[in-house]
């Protein structure tokens, strides 16, 4: 038994089109290995392959070429197939069926005996609160309403790998949380949770590792606090910033961004953030605000991309 | 099994939820009116008795081709959508990641959707019957084995249609499904042309699609299970002798292999396409 709930080798999938004139290279070479238990982003701009990878991770479209095993073994093969929960980003369930109806059709469709499926729908039901709404058609659901359903449907019969993909771009503040928390609940009862979202700040709080995709190639992937804690940086807020600070700043940091009397610099170390403190004194800025941090995940993911284009 | 049977019973449960027994209703309704009508045609000659032994005959014969047509339409309605429509509208996602085999969804969707299109089908059957009897005073039970292969329309076109939707968006499913009827269609006109005016071209052409989609090889069929009550004077015409010659076994079993043959195709294209 491996170590890990997925791992993918040179993993590449090509869209042509039908006379096979043009071709689309949407996921390149893909190395990935996500740990059993962890909570693991999968991150990249959009077009960057990462719906393709999950697709082809579930078995709905097949590599190009290239390999890749869910808990060591075949996608393939059902016993890991019943291990799976999933979230797809865009999907629509069957509209005339109720919420339990759904349910129940899922849960049989994945092994579930109709014992297990009378206790674990009102169970699910009520982790994603629409118990009161069981018995609604699923066409009278909110696009957020829909969602939820989607996540007690990923959950209902209790896997180990859970892959969603943009879970939470339909709900509201309230309903983000619930997932962060449905997430970290989880992760603590040993689940491995394959994220894909565009919601960075979310992915920083509940994610142990994160892998950042662009052009269909793994660009950084690794623990997200180690990943953080490599370049700090610095918000600046100067009274009146003239051309020759910048160039005093550009010369000890990476300014990221711009934006009238302040900005944010990304230095190599902890030990550089004195150094550009003294070089905007040096060359004649007034420092009103001067905050070192850890690189959030939105830096990172932008440094990231840019240095990739 | 199970996949199969949870499949189908959603789609049964899905078709029924449309309120497609609406559109059955509707062609219920057709059924009994296209027999009043004939009723009320043969009563104007009330007192001839060729009119009265004639017309029951020919209502039942030519129910049979409207019962043939909605069964048909039913089944490509409802097969169209069945894997095209839940595929863009990414119901199936959800589906296939589940420990279910693609063909076992292919099978499912198969079995839903004919059940329903044969239960209707058999309904306007009977339906057909009963109104021959009560308005016209005419069974003839003797046919009984046409109706059995009258379903085998739904069967064909359904089977047809689910094959075009393993592949094909939903416009495009629908476009193959009506040309495929349209060509199967096509060939005993071609063939009448053919043979009234002589062109070679249009006889060989119609040889050869009545096995692109072999309707005429059913339609030749239920005729020879109707023969018994065919009037007598269509049976001594040229033109019946001509073009209604009844299959044989070669071309029974031909139908038989197209339908497993083209079910078997949508199982393997569905099976390799990347949804």
């Amino acid at each position: 038994m491996t170590g890990y709930a997925i791992e993918t080798y040179r993993l590449r999938k090509v869209y042509r089109s039908l006379l096979r004139r043009q071709s689309v290279v949407a996921v390149d070479s893909l190395h990935l290995k996500v740990p059993m238990g962890c909570v693991f982003g999968f991150l990249g701009p959009n077009g960057a392959g990462k719906t393709t990878t999950i697709m082809m991770l579930l078995g709905n479209v097949y590599p190009t070429s290239g390999s890749f095993r869910i808990f060591g073994r075949s996608i393939a093969e059902m016993d890991v197939r019943r291990r799976i929960g999933f979230l797809p980003e865009k999907f629509q369930f069957h509209e005339l069926l109720t919420a339990e109806e759904l349910l129940w059709f899922h849960g049989r469709l994945a092994g579930m005996d109709r014992q297990s499926l009378a206790r674990r729908v009102p169970e699910v039901l009520e982790r994603v609160g629409l118990s009161e709404r069981a018995r609604s058609r699923v066409r009278e659901f909110s696009k957020g309403m829909q969602q939820r359903l989607g996540i007690a449907q990923a959950i209902l019969h209790d896997p180990d790998l859970i892959i969603l993909d943009e879970p939470t771009s339909a709900l509201d503040p309230l309903g983000r949380r619930d997932v962060r928390d449905l997430i970290l609940q989880l992760k603590s009862r040993g689940k491995t949770v394959f994220l894909n979202s565009h919601l960075l700040s979310e992915v920083e709080m509940v994610c142990d590792e994160v892998a950042i995709l662009r052009a269909g190639q793994v660009q950084r992937q690794g623990d997200l606090e180690t990943l953080l804690q490599v370049h700090p940086v610095v918000d600046v807020e100067l009274r009146a910033p003239s051309e020759q600070v910048m160039q005093a700043v550009r010369a000890v940091a990476r300014v990221l961004s711009e934006n009238g009397t302040r900005f944010t610099a990304e230095v190599q170390g902890e030990e550089d953030i004195p150094a550009l403190a003294r070089c905007i004194v040096e060359s004649g800025g007034e420092m009103m605000r001067f905050a070192p941090r850890r690189e959030s995940l939105e830096d990172l993911f932008v440094r990231v991309v840019e240095e990739a284009q | 099994m199970r996949a199969i049977y949870l499949i189908a019973s959603l789609t049964l449960k899905e078709t029924m939820r449309r309120r497609l027994w609406v559109a059955s209703l509707l062609a219920s309704l057709a059924v009994v009116g296209f027999v009043f009508v004939a009723k009320l045609g043969a009563s104007v000659r009330a007192h001839d008795p060729l009119v009265q032994s004639v017309v029951p005959r020919i209502t039942l014969i030519l129910g049979l081709d409207v019962v043939k047509f909605f069964g048909s339409v039913m089944a490509m309605t409802l097969a169209s959508g069945a894997i095209a429509l839940e595929i863009e509208r990414g119901m199936l996602y959800a589906v296939l990641y589940k420990p279910v085999h693609r063909y076992q969804v292919v099978l499912g969707k198969w079995v839903g959707v004919l059940v329903f299109a044969l239960a209707n089908t058999l309904f306007w059957t009977v339906l057909l019957y009963v109104s021959v009897r009560v308005m016209m005073g005419k069974s003839y039970l003797e046919t009984w084995r046409a109706p059995l292969v009258v379903l085998l329309y739904p069967v064909l076109f359904g089977t047809l249609t689910l094959f075009f939707s393993t592949f094909a968006t939903m416009g495009l499913t629908v476009a193959l499904s009506i040309i495929s009827a349209g060509v199967a269609w096509s060939e005993k006109p071609m063939r009448e042309f053919g043979i009234v005016f002589d062109i070679e071209t249009l006889i060989r052409m119609a040889n050869n699609v009545r096995w692109v989609v072999p309707m005429n090889h059913l339609r030749r069929w239920v005729l020879e299970e109707m023969m018994v009550i065919v009037p007598e004077r269509m049976l001594a015409s040229q033109r019946f002798q001509a073009f209604e010659n009844p299959p044989s076994g070669w071309e029974i079993g031909y139908v038989f292999g197209y339908i497993a043959t083209v079910l078997l195709l949508a199982v393997v294209v569905f099976g390799r396409r990347d949804v």
